[in-house]
């Protein structure tokens, strides 16, 4: 699991010089205000996390999906650290959704899924994962200065391949 | 390891500020959320979990932790640019940078240690989502073979895992008949009418060693451990639907009536 933190700190880098202080401030802000709304919520009841349902999320959402280059990549870096509430907001900004279906469905994503503990915390980093080797991922980061940079060195420390990004000339 | 620590607040009843989970009017349905639930009966056994600031922290070594690791970022409070990250400073030098006056740190941590219902059911310190069974049970599987294959599979993942601290997900099975003997750490699973899985409770004889409960015992969500009866939680309307299947202890050298 070193190998994903240390992509997750590399990547909350990048995002957080993106988002500058105040856009920061306010992400931050946010976030934990969300938690704490739908901890307080009757939701926090639910086993599987829907923080769709959560008004003060639905507040949030279209600000989160006008600034996706930015915030995807924070969403992403707490994935890769296995945060479950990063992983339902993920699921509300994006197709590319690894869901148990699929895991069960295919041997090697179920090894994956093993591998980070067989729980809904393991989900969230095979889901980062994912998205780390999507056209997505490499249209986000290449919105950046050394975006590109930062994510083959990312891939190549967690062994994904992303097509759509050369990184072969990258070092 | 284990899940509870006795505390002045054990097997007390509810507080009223508790009851209001139960009782509290889901707006998609106008109904309570726990319609059947009679809150003067149910009791509290633990609350949800541990908030923790500290990254080593032993909650996160038992518990799931969400959240992230303590990143902090440093900013030019002038400019509002970044500059860069400082967690791997020691806390004297992060102190200084971030007492002066020409920066600014974003402190990115919060953690919740915790486990849900379905982890307390088969007694491992995980976040197991319900969803994990609902998918098997799409997968055109029966509700007896939907979990059986979700308890073999976390059977499997747990032999020898640190959060398997009970030991009983190893020989839960699921029985296709409904009447079953209760015995100390029979599973009950909730689910709705579309077979969605949503809760699932653990009967106990006895918590705490000592402590003798002989009641449904349920970790709600993020939310409270409780004891109470099976009927307290499903219903028509309730959260966790109205269908419950069962997982029996079998194991070897021991055999499982059914009614």
């Amino acid at each position: 699991m070193t190998n994903e933190k240390g992509a997750a700190n590399k990547i909350a880098g990048l995002a957080a010089k993106a988002l500058k202080l105040q856009e920061m401030k306010e992400f931050q802000s946010k976030y934990a205000e969300v938690i704490k709304a739908y901890q307080e919520s009757p939701l926090a009841l639910l086993s599987t996390i829907n923080i769709n349902e959560l008004n003060e999320f639905q507040e949030w959402k279209q600000h989160l999906l006008d600034n996706k280059d930015k915030t995807i990549p924070m969403i992403i870096s707490k994935m890769l650290k296995g945060d479950i509430f990063a992983f339902s907001i993920y699921k509300e900004l994006t197709p590319h959704i690894i869901d148990y279906d699929m895991v069960h469905h295919n041997k090697d994503m179920n090894q994956e899924l093993h591998y980070y503990g067989g729980a809904e915390d393991g989900l969230a980093i095979i889901n980062a994962r994912h998205w780390l080797g999507t056209k997505d991922a490499a249209e986000v980061f290449a919105q950046f200065t050394d975006g590109k940079n930062i994510e083959c060195e990312v891939n190549e420390m967690l062994n994904i391949n992303n097509e759509f990004i050369d990184c072969i000339h990258n070092f | 390891m284990s899940f509870l620590e006795k505390n002045t607040d054990f097997n007390r009843h509810l507080t009223d500020k508790e009851k209001g989970i139960f009782t509290t009017i889901n707006p998609n349905t106008n109904y309570p959320y726990f319609p059947q639930a009679n809150t003067d009966d149910i009791k509290f056994l633990a609350k949800g979990g541990e908030y923790t600031n500290d990254a080593n922290s032993f909650l996160c070594e038992q518990y799931h932790c969400i959240g992230q690791d303590p990143l902090i970022h440093l900013y030019n409070k002038g400019t509002g640019d970044y500059i860069s990250q400082l967690s791997h400073y020691n806390p004297k030098t992060i102190k200084n940078i971030c007492n002066d006056e020409k920066f600014e740190c974003i402190v990115d941590v919060q953690y919740y240690a915790t486990y849900n219902c379905i982890g307390w059911a088969i007694g491992v310190t995980k976040w197991v989502n319900p969803s994990d069974i609902t998918a098997y049970a799409k997968g055109g599987l029966s509700i007896t073979e939907a979990i059986n294959s979700f308890l073999d599979d976390k059977a499997k993942l747990y032999a020898k895992s640190s959060s398997n601290i009970l030991h009983i997900v190893d020989d839960l099975n699921s029985l296709s008949g409904n009447n079953v003997k209760l015995d100390n750490n029979t599973v009950a699973f909730y689910f709705d009418s579309n077979n969605e899985f949503l809760h699932g409770a653990r009967y106990v004889e006895t918590l705490l060693e000592t402590e003798m409960i002989n009641r449904w015992t349920s970790k709600l969500g993020q939310s409270i451990l409780i004891s109470h009866e099976l009927d307290d939680l499903r219903g028509e309307y309730s959260l966790y639907g109205d269908n419950i299947a069962y997982a029996v202890l079998i194991t070897k050298d021991k055999g499982h009536d059914e009614l």
